[in-house]
C-alpha cells in the first residue's frame, strides 16, 4: 500500500533536502501513483486529483527542509495531501453535517440491500457510505483515521508527522472509530426504516 | 456512559482497511510528473537565496533602525540632562504674568490720572490678594 523506506530512498531524501532536484524527481516518480490513488479517493475527479498531487509535490519541495525522517516520506506527503485538499476546498472543507448524511441515507442514496450484501453494487454502496461518513468526522479525527488506515501509518509515525503525542493519536483514533461506528449504526437504522 | 472496548470498533477498522485496499493505484503519469518537475525546477532556479535572504535583510534593517532610534533618543535625553544640570536657580527669569492688554489698561489709567490708576490697582489687588491682606487696611491713597 505504501512505500517501505529503503536505503536508496533515504539517500535520495538526503540529496533532495540539499537541493538536488533530480533526487526529488526520483522520489516523486516512485510515490506519484500512490498519491494519485489517494487523491482520486478524495476528489473523485482525475483532473482535480492531478492538481492536488502537483500542489502536494510543490509544497513538499518547498518544505523539504522540515522533513526530519521521523516518519516515512509517504506519510509526510500524505499529511500535505490532506491539508492541500482541505485548503483547496476552502469553506467546503468543513465537515459534512451528519444531518445531511442521515437525510441521504433516509432517501436511500446509500442503499445496500442486505440480501445481496456480497454483490459489487452493495460493496460500492458501503464504500461510498464509509467515505461519506469519514467526511462527517471532525477534521482532527478524520486526519488520524485516514493516516492510520489509508496511508498505513503507525501511531508513532502519525504522531511524528502531525507533531502531536502518541497518546493524542490513540485517543483521536479511538474517538474517530467510535464516531464512525455510531454513524454506521444510525445509517443502518435509517436505511432499514426507508425500506 | 460506558467506554466502548477496542473490539467494538473492530468491524469499523476492518471496513476501513478493506476500503483502503480497494483503492485503485493508477499507473505512473509521465505528463503529470513532467509538469510538476518543471515547476519544481522553476522554483529551484529562482533564487531561493533571495527568499532566504529577505528575512535576514529585514532583520538587519530592523536592528539598524532600532540602533538609530536608540542613538537619537540617547542624544536627546543627554542634551536634556545637560540643560537640566546646567540650570542655576538665579538664572530663572520671572515670567511676565501680566498680559499685554493689562499693561495697556494700566497705561491708559495712568494717562487719566492717579485716581484712575489707584482704582485699577486696588481693583486688581482685590482680585489677587485675600481680603484679609493688610494692604486693604492701609490703602495706597
Amino acid at each position: 500500500m505504501s512505500a517501505a523506506p529503503t536505503e536508496q530512498h533515504t539517500d535520495f531524501v538526503a540529496l533532495a533536502r540539499n537541493g538536488d532536484v533530480e533526487a526529488f524527481s526520483r522520489l516523486m516518480e516512485e510515490l506519484q501513483p500512490q498519491l494519485m490513488g489517494q487523491a482520486l479517493a478524495f476528489c473523485g475527479d482525475n483532473q482535480r486529483a492531478q492538481d492536488l498531487v502537483q500542489e502536494t509535490m510543490i509544497a513538499a519541495w518547498k518544505n523539504l527542509a522540515r522533513f526530519d525522517g521521523s516518519c516515512r516520506l509517504f506519510t509526510w506527503l500524505y499529511v500535505i495531501l490532506l491539508r492541500q485538499h482541505r485548503r483547496a476546498l476552502g469553506w467546503f472543507a468543513r465537515r459534512l453535517p451528519l444531518a445531511t448524511l442521515e437525510q441521504q441515507a433516509a432517501a436511500g442514496r446509500f442503499e445496500a440491500d442486505t440480501a445481496i450484501d456480497e454483490s459489487p453494487k452493495a460493496e460500492a454502496a458501503e464504500a461510498e457510505l464509509l467515505r461519506a461518513m469519514l467526511t462527517a468526522l471532525p477534521a482532527r479525527h478524520r486526519e488520524v483515521v485516514r493516516l492510520r488506515f489509508y496511508a498505513d501509518a503507525s501511531e508513532a509515525e502519525i504522531a511524528a508527522a502531525l507533531g502531536i503525542s502518541q497518546g493524542t493519536v490513540k485517543s483521536r483514533l479511538h474517538n474517530g472509530l467510535t464516531k464512525l461506528r455510531r454513524m454506521k449504526e444510525k445509517m443502518n437504522q435509517l436505511r432499514s426504516g426507508s425500506h | 456512559m460506558s467506554t466502548p472496548t477496542p473490539n467494538e470498533n473492530q468491524p469499523m477498522r476492518e471496513a476501513l482497511q478493506r476500503d483502503a485496499a480497494s483503492l485503485p493505484e493508477p499507473d505512473f503519469n509521465p505528463a503529470l510528473h513532467y509538469a510538476t518537475m518543471r515547476r519544481v525546477r522553476g522554483l529551484a532556479e529562482t533564487p531561493t537565496r533571495r527568499f532566504r535572504l529577505s528575512p535576514a535583510l529585514a532583520t538587519t534593517a530592523a536592528v539598524l533602525a532600532l540602533a538609530a532610534s536608540l542613538m537619537l533618543w540617547q542624544m536627546r535625553s543627554s542634551s536634556d540632562h545637560e540643560a537640566a544640570s546646567n540650570f542655576q536657580p538665579g538664572q530663572l527669569q520671572p515670567q511676565p504674568t501680566m498680559p499685554l492688554a493689562s499693561l495697556l489698561t494700566y497705561q491708559a489709567a495712568a494717562d487719566k490720572g492717579d485716581d484712575a490708576l489707584f482704582a485699577l490697582l486696588d481693583h486688581d489687588a482685590r482680585e489677587l490678594l485675600p481680603t484679609s491682606s493688610p494692604v486693604f487696611n492701609a490703602p495706597l491713597r
